[in-house]
C-alpha cells in the first residue's frame, strides 16, 4: 500500500488522462482509487489537468453575471464595474518605511550590510557542537528582516538575531532550527512534521503556529510569546545526562518568561505585549484594496512587494491570513485575486490581469 | 466576528486599532493544512456571496473544459456548469458539503454530463439499465472515477471515426453552436445537406454508444 502511494502521483494521473498508461500502471491507479481517501487528490490533479489543457476559453465574468441574474436581479452599477476597462499597467513598488528612509541616508552602505546578513559562516559556542555545515543568517542590519526557511515558514528576525540550520535539518520529516536573539516565527502547517527551535536554554516544538522567541542575553530573561496555536517548551538538555523534563504547553496569548535556573510558569498576556506589527496584526481583510493589503504586509514583514498599481487598482481582498507564513499569505492572496507571484532576489513580484 | 480597521503604514501605532486573533485559539494549532479549500470555506462562512464569486471564478472555466469532453457542445457545457452553481447556491450546498468544493464540482459535472448524454443518446435503451445507473450514480463508487474517463474516451473515439464531412458538420453545429445556415455557407453545401450530415452523425453516435454500453454491461 505504501508502494502504491508512491507510484500514483500527479504525473501518473496526467498520463492516465492522456491515455498513456501501461496496464500495470492502470492497475495501480485502480487500486489507489479504491481508497476513498485518495479521491480528493485525484480531483485536485484533474483540476490542474483541465487548467493546463483548457478545451476552450469561456468568458467567466459574463457567465457569472448570467448566473447571478438568474439567482436574483443584479443592480445595474454592478454590471458597470464588471465591464470596466483595464488600463495599461504602471508598476509601483512599496517598500517598508524603515528601509526606504535608511536607504536615503545610508545608500550603498545599506546594501553592503544587507548582503552581509546573508553570508554563511561557522557558528560559535554551543551552536557549533550541534550543527554541521549550517546555513546561518544573522541580521546585521539595523532593522527587522524576514527569513524564509526551506519549508516556507517565515521568521522576522530582529536586529542581531541569528538563525541557523543545515539542509539535513529539513529532510526526512524533520524541521529543526537553532536560534538566538528575538524573532517572530510563523510556521507552515504540517501535522506530520513537528517544527523545533533549539536555543541555548530551551527548545520549542510546534506543528504550525505563530510565536515570538527572545533568548536570554546577559541578565535578560528568555521569553516565548504565543500568538496562535500551541507551543511546547522544553528546557535544554545541558549534556549532563539529565532527561529534558516535561514540556510546558503554551496556548495562544500566553507568555513564558524565565531565566536559566527558574521554573517555567506560563502567564496570560494582553496585546500590549505584542510589539511588532506582524505579531499584533490579525491580517484579516474585508474588501480592502490590495494596495493597502500589500502595504500592510510590506511593513509588517519588511519586504518589498512589487505589483501593477494600475492593473490592480480595482482589486479588493477579503481574506483571513492570521498565522500563515509570509509566502503562504502571498500565495493565498494570489489565489483569491487570480494573480501570480514570483520571488526575485527577496522582492515579491506580483502579476495580475486586473480585477 | 471581525472589525474593520484602517491604517496607513508608519502613521500611527498599529496596536491601537488592530485586533489580535484570540477567539480562534481552538481552530489553530490542530495542524490543519491551510490551502485554497479551507480559505474558501472560511470565506463562505464570513460571506457566502464573496465565497460564491471566488469559487465561480476559480473553477467555472475548468469545469466547462471538463464538461465539453462529455457533451461536445460549449453551450450545453456552460448550461450544465451554470446549473451546478445555481443549485450550489440555492440549496446552500456550501453549508453541508463533506468533500472539498473542488471534488463536489467535478463530481457534479461528471454526473450531470452523464445524465445529459443518457437522455440524449441512450433515450431508447431499456428501462432496467436506466434504473441500474440511477441507483449506481449518486453513490460515490471509486470505479466511477474511471468510468467517466472511459465514457469520454468512447465518445471521442466514436466522433473521430465519423466520416470527415459528417464529423465537421456535427462539430460546427454542436461544439461551436453554429447555425445550419452558417455551416452550409462554410462547407459550401446546402442547408438540407447539413441536416442530413448531422442527423447521420447523431444516429451513428447513438448506435455506437448503445452497442458499446451493451458490451460493457
Amino acid at each position: 500500500m505504501i508502494n502504491n502511494k508512491r507510484i500514483v502521483n500527479k504525473k501518473l494521473v496526467f498520463d492516465y488522462l492522456n491515455d498513456n498508461l501501461t496496464s500495470i500502471q492502470q492497475k495501480s491507479l485502480e487500486q489507489w482509487l479504491k481508497d476513498p481517501a485518495n479521491e480528493e487528490e485525484f480531483y485536485s490533479y484533474l483540476n490542474e489537468y483541465e487548467n493546463e489543457n483548457m478545451q476552450y476559453n469561456v468568458d467567466v465574468e459574463e457567465k457569472l453575471r448570467e448566473v447571478k441574474e438568474r439567482l436574483s436581479s443584479t443592480s445595474p452599477e454592478e454590471e458597470e464595474t464588471l465591464k470596466s476597462k483595464r488600463l495599461a499597467g504602471r508598476r509601483r513598488v512599496i517598500s517598508f518605511t524603515a528601509a526606504a528612509s535608511l536607504l536615503l541616508v545610508l545608500g550603498l552602505l545599506w546594501a553592503r550590510k544587507k548582503f552581509s546578513a546573508e553570508q554563511v559562516y561557522a557558528p560559535t559556542g554551543a551552536l557549533a557542537a550541534a550543527v554541521e555545515d549550517p546555513i546561518e543568517k544573522v541580521n546585521t542590519t539595523g532593522f527587522p528582516y524576514t527569513v524564509v526557511l526551506p519549508d516556507n515558514s517565515s521568521v522576522i528576525l530582529q536586529p542581531e538575531g541569528k538563525i541557523s540550520y543545515s539542509p539535513e535539518d529539513f529532510k526526512n520529516g524533520k524541521r529543526v532550527v537553532y536560534f538566538e536573539g528575538t524573532g517572530f516565527f510563523e510556521v507552515s502547517k504540517n501535522p506530520e512534521s513537528p517544527f523545533t527551535v533549539n536555543t541555548n536554554d530551551f527548545s520549542t516544538r510546534v506543528l504550525g503556529t505563530s510565536f515570538t522567541l527572545k533568548t536570554a542575553k546577559n541578565s535578560q530573561e528568555n521569553e516565548i510569546v504565543v500568538k496562535t496555536g500551541k507551543v511546547a517548551v522544553f528546557k535544554a538538555d545541558k549534556g549532563n545526562g539529565t532527561a529534558p523534563g516535561e514540556p510546558v504547553m503554551l496556548s495562544a496569548n500566553q507568555k513564558l518568561q524565565f531565566s536559566r535556573g527558574s521554573t517555567l510558569v506560563p502567564v496570560m498576556i494582553s496585546k500590549k505585549d505584542l510589539e511588532q506589527p506582524a505579531e499584533s496584526l490579525s491580517f484579516e481583510f474585508d474588501e480592502r484594496p490590495v494596495s493597502e493589503v500589500f502595504e500592510i504586509l510590506s511593513s509588517a514583514y519588511h519586504v518589498e512587494i512589487d505589483f501593477e498599481m494600475e492593473e490592480m487598482k480595482n482589486c479588493k481582498l477579503t481574506a483571513f491570513l492570521s498565522d500563515e507564513p509570509l509566502y503562504e499569505k502571498i500565495r493565498l492572496i494570489c489565489f483569491a485575486l487570480d494573480a501570480r507571484f514570483e520571488i526575485n532576489n527577496k522582492v515579491i513580484i506580483i502579476t495580475s490581469n486586473g480585477c | 466576528m471581525y472589525e474593520k480597521y484602517s491604517r496607513k503604514s508608519g502613521e500611527e501605532n498599529p496596536s491601537e486599532k488592530l485586533r489580535i486573533s484570540s477567539e480562534n485559539e481552538e481552530d489553530s494549532g490542530k495542524g490543519i493544512v491551510l490551502d485554497e479549500e479551507s480559505y474558501l470555506r472560511r470565506l463562505f462562512k464570513m460571506s457566502p456571496e464573496k465565497g460564491f464569486d471566488l469559487l465561480f471564478r476559480k473553477y467555472y472555466g475548468q469545469l466547462c473544459s471538463h464538461c465539453v469532453r462529455f457533451v461536445h457542445s460549449k453551450a450545453f457545457a456552460e448550461d450544465i456548469v451554470s446549473e451546478i452553481f445555481v443549485n450550489f447556491w440555492q440549496k446552500k450546498v456550501y453549508e453541508h458539503i463533506d468533500t472539498s468544493f473542488k471534488a463536489y464540482l467535478y463530481k457534479s459535472v461528471r454526473f450531470r454530463s452523464y445524465n445529459f448524454l443518457k437522455k440524449e443518446f441512450l433515450r431508447e435503451t431499456n428501462e432496467i439499465r436506466d434504473i441500474d445507473f440511477a441507483r449506481k450514480s449518486p453513490v460515490d463508487k471509486p470505479d466511477d472515477i474511471l468510468f467517466y474517463h472511459e465514457l469520454a474516451n468512447r465518445l471521442d473515439k466514436i466522433i473521430r471515426s465519423l466520416p470527415a464531412q459528417s464529423r465537421k458538420a456535427f462539430q460546427m453545429s454542436r461544439l461551436e453552436g453554429m447555425k445550419y445556415s452558417e455551416i452550409a455557407r462554410e462547407m459550401n453545401i446546402t442547408i438540407s445537406a447539413v441536416e442530413r450530415l448531422i442527423s447521420r452523425a447523431l444516429d451513428k453516435i447513438r448506435t455506437e454508444l448503445r452497442s458499446d454500453s451493451t458490451q460493457n454491461q
